[in-house]
């Protein structure tokens, strides 16, 4: 367990601390949030075609209500979280990767959620977006990745060893 | 049998992990309504806390840290004069910084609805130690805000006479804002888990390793 809790830590850490990094921040993570900006754009604009993207920000034409996406809000630490978890835990570094994949695609399909979600709250009732932005999709994000790593767990226990597999 | 309980090998029990997730989604409900009320009095000891702690480590910078409802305000001892900072006799006045502590004490409710999820045990104990490990990492998050807020707020007057790197004061800021309010609450209450059944039957062919 000690082992476990010390690679989750400095994974965690690492990873963090990489994407805070000046460059790797520039060239990886805010392209990623633009990408996540006019992905996010295009499924609203399947329902409702008054809305643009441009960089990070989702604008709405009409109402002229935008948010911007920033970090915390492009799943990219619950995605380090899930990593750090899944590197500590043991496995075949096969398992690792079909984890952090499909992990990965279930954070962000939930992050488009909260994307789309708060766009439209932003414009009903900005206390209720400003309530939901900050707590409330920071918590139901984090279950995602717990789901996640339960579910991958799960799967795991059930799969023979790397020693089982040679033997 | 516990609502934590596994699954069997063929996965039979699966829906013992919809349960629970099904849970913690029914008492985020009260635990969230509760903590609006109460966040600040639930922030006031750990803002209390924290102003001892940079009272007594930063004398010459900060003046004392206060709680207004859920808004903490920071005060120093420098002021603005013709657009430097200068000290707050000189200015008349001191700059102060507001932050909002909700932005850290989430992390409250959030692990009560994980605990009471669980069942098993002394649960309001199991809660209670729970809460008191968040209450110390509510308190480091404090500290990291306010460094945040004098290192931009002051710049040079501060992080000149200050030993801590710009950067380290930075991620420890971003760290204990963006990571720690909704992860510490998983893992504490996946360390105090660790005996139960769910956990114990996942990690059974790992063991060894871990």
């Amino acid at each position: 367990m000690a082992r476990f809790i010390g690679i989750f830590l400095f994974v965690l850490l690492a990873l963090f601390s990489l994407e805070m990094f000046g460059p790797v921040h520039e060239q990886v993570v805010e392209p990623f949030t633009g990408f996540l900006a006019t992905l996010s754009v295009w499924i609203i604009t399947l329902f409702d075609d008054s809305v643009i993207a441009y960089g990070r920000v989702i604008r709405d034409s009409v109402g002229g209500f935008a948010v911007s996406i920033e970090s915390g809000c492009n799943g990219v630490e619950a995605t380090i979280v899930l990593i750090a978890a899944v590197v500590a835990f043991p496995a075949t570094w096969r398992q690792r990767l079909a984890a952090i994949v499909i992990g990965f695609l279930a954070i962000q399909v939930a992050n488009l959620a909260r994307i789309i979600s708060l766009f439209y709250l932003g414009q009903w009732n900005f206390d209720v977006f400003t309530w939901i932005h900050l707590y409330l999709w920071p918590v139901l994000i984090m279950l995602d990745v717990l789901i996640v790593f339960i579910v991958y767990l799960r799967y795991i226990s059930v799969q023979p060893t790397d020693g089982e597999l040679a033997s | 049998m516990s609502d934590l309980d596994a699954s069997t090998n063929d996965g039979s029990s699966a829906p013992k992990l919809y349960r629970f997730v099904g849970l913690v989604f029914i008492w985020m409900v009260p635990s969230f309504a509760l903590w609006v009320p109460l966040s600040a009095m639930l922030a006031a000891p750990a803002v209390w806390l924290t102003n001892v702690i940079l009272t007594y480590f930063l004398p010459d910078v900060v003046h004392e840290l206060t709680l207004n409802g859920t808004q903490t305000l920071l005060t120093t001892h420098f002021g603005e004069l013709n657009s430097e900072i200068v000290s707050a006799r000189l200015a008349g006045y001191r700059i102060a910084f507001p932050f909002n502590t909700q932005i850290l004490t989430y992390s409250l409710p959030f692990y009560a609805a994980l605990s009471y999820a669980t069942p098993g045990g002394d649960s309001f104990g199991r809660f209670a130690r729970g809460s008191l490990a968040l209450y110390v990492l509510l308190i480091v998050g404090l500290i990291s805000v306010s460094l945040k807020s004098l290192m931009l707020g002051l710049g040079p007057v501060f992080i000149d006479g200050f030993s801590t790197p710009a950067t380290i004061i930075g991620i420890s800021y971003q760290f204990s804002t963006l990571m720690v309010p909704p992860l510490a609450p998983v893992l504490v209450w996946a360390w105090q888990s660790r005996h139960s059944p769910l956990l114990q039957k996942l990690l059974v062919k790992q063991q060894d390793k871990l």
